[in-house]
């Protein structure tokens, strides 16, 4: 019996290039750069002042369940909320027949067996930091009995599911900066072993706080340039680091089956997932594991490296870690008739942990919707290590049908996605 | 609530609540129900309320209260006798 297909067939952005899919394209296309002055707390402490950060302003809910509760969530799970309200609306999946219920009490109904898997790395570091200053300002009783429920983790799939009304599984996944795209995967295996018919599946990221860069600062891994126009620079010979983003990107996977039977637009086809542990470092990416991955999801799709028409690489910024994806795709390439066109958007958007997968599928998307690989922002003088590879510069015309999207993280976590046209 | 004092308390009582809740709750009465009348209400967002009114009337509610408070007019006697509390000389 062939396996299920799995296609996405709604999509939702919210990161600091704008609150839509579109935006965010847009931004990418004509060079914008969502890097700015970090206005969340006083950074003069650090020597990382920049970030990536979502305009609060755009992030709004309409009425529905759950409205005051929302309001006291970790900004992670508001974003995450706001992303799959996006990719649910834009999915017509939503039941007919419950416009009558009271928006206030009554989730809004979808057919059954759905289910939601999100990646988040950190959860409400903010939170925690504002809740220990709480106490110690005002004492311990004054603590918000919310403090908990906000930061926790699973809270933006708890989030999206309780107001949905989605009744099925619902899993978050902790995969450091891979967690994301390791979501969209358990929920590609989900649906093709017939366990849900579809699924809210993303990951959404929001640490834009002291604690965040003091612990990165003392990784050495923050960027120290101190003009914005300027980094983070992936690829780039003079890059020194990344820098903090904030972004949710949220999908719709379904069953083509199930799809095609209620007429949905479908926007890629989800065809190939692997994840797995690269056993030689920490912190550090592992070229040979990371190869592996790459590897592993073509396998799972079937096909060959010179299928994948473009990367949509981690491209962090990080010595290392940019030095290690290129030699994993090397390798992986090494052999190949052609080879893909490589970009990274974290010059654009900064770097968003758990969401940084989903996001590179948001724009991979993209990319086989208007036949466009997006630039990679900030790169002048690329890294005499990685000549060989085609790094887009500019935003190019390009046939694509095929990208290969990687996120890695934190405990040798690799994972890589295939998208296809649908 | 036949003294006047009560019910300009209740009023104010009422009016924070709105605030908090961000929606007109001009129906509760003395005799609603804390737990069930407002539309919405929790057990966490009781506790959160209880905190939110003691900044308002810069008071200290005792932590048992929580239990202990089941209609408006109990949470309206509450802080009509521990603003008096207050109010007495040491």
């Amino acid at each position: 019996m062939p396996r299920r297909s799995v296609v996405v067939t709604g999509m939702g952005v919210v990161c600091p290039l704008g609150s839509t899919v579109d935006e965010l394209w847009e931004g990418l296309l004509t060079g914008r750069s969502g890097i700015t002055p970090l206005t969340r707390f006083d950074p003069g402490r650090f020597h990382c002042r920049y970030a990536g950060q979502i305009d609060d302003a755009r992030v709004t809910f309409a009425p529905g369940p759950f409205q005051f509760e929302i309001k006291r969530m970790s900004a992670f799970v508001r974003y995450a909320l706001f992303a799959a309200d996006q990719a649910l609306g834009s999915s017509g999946l939503s039941a007919a027949g419950h416009h009558d219920l009271n928006p206030r009490q009554t989730p809004p109904g979808y057919p059954l067996r759905g289910a939601v898997f999100l990646g988040v790395a950190m959860g409400g570091l903010p939170s925690i930091e504002a809740g220990v200053l709480r106490q110690e300002q005002r004492g311990v009783r004054k603590t918000s009995p919310f403090l908990i429920p906000s930061l926790i983790p699973n809270m933006a799939a708890s989030t999206i599911a309780l107001r949905h009304g989605i009744e099925g599984e619902q899993t978050t996944i902790a995969g450091a900066c891979a967690s994301g795209c390791q979501a969209l995967g358990q929920a590609v295996r989900a649906i093709q072993s017939g366990s849900c018919a579809w699924a809210v599946a993303g990951g959404a990221e929001a640490v834009t706080t002291p604690i965040t860069y003091s612990g990165f600062e003392a990784m050495r891994v923050l960027s120290r340039c101190e003009d914005p126009a300027l980094t983070p620079r992936p690829f780039d010979r003079e890059r020194d680091g990344l820098i903090v983003g904030e972004a949710a990107a949220v999908f719709v996977l379904e069953d083509r089956a199930h799809a095609e039977a209620r007429g949905a637009v479908i926007h890629g086809e989800l065809s190939g997932y692997a994840t797995n542990s690269g056993c030689d470092n920490l912190a550090a990416i592992s070229p040979r594991y990371a190869a592996r991955c790459m590897t592993s999801a073509l396998a799972d799709a079937g096909l060959e490296p010179e299928a994948i028409d473009c990367v949509f690489a981690q491209g962090s910024g990080m010595v290392q870690g940019d030095a290690a994806e290129l030699e994993a795709l090397q390798a992986v390439t090494a052999t190949a008739r052609r080879r893909p066109i490589v970009t990274s958007v974290k010059g654009h958007t900064g770097y968003a942990f758990a969401a940084n997968g989903p996001m590179n599928l948001a724009c991979a998307l993209m990319a086989l919707r208007h036949q466009t690989v997006p630039p990679t922002s900030k790169l002048e003088k690329t890294d005499p290590s990685f000549t060989d590879i085609d790094i887009a510069r500019e935003a190019q015309a390009a046939e694509v049908r095929r990208c290969l999207i990687n996120a890695f993280g934190f405990g040798g976590i690799n994972a890589s996605l295939i998208v296809s046209r649908a | 609530m036949p003294e006047q004092q009560d019910q300009e308390l209740f009023d104010e009582i009422v009016r924070h609540i709105g605030e908090f809740v961000e929606s007109d709750v001009s129906y509760l009465t003395p005799d609603s129900h804390l737990a069930t009348s407002i539309e919405g209400m929790s057990s966490l967002k009781l506790v959160e309320l209880l905190l939110y009114l003691e900044d308002c009337f810069n008071l200290e509610f005792d932590d048992s209260v929580v239990g202990r408070l089941e209609s408006m007019r109990d949470l309206v006697h509450y802080v009509r006798d521990l603003r008096n509390a207050q109010q007495q000389p040491a």
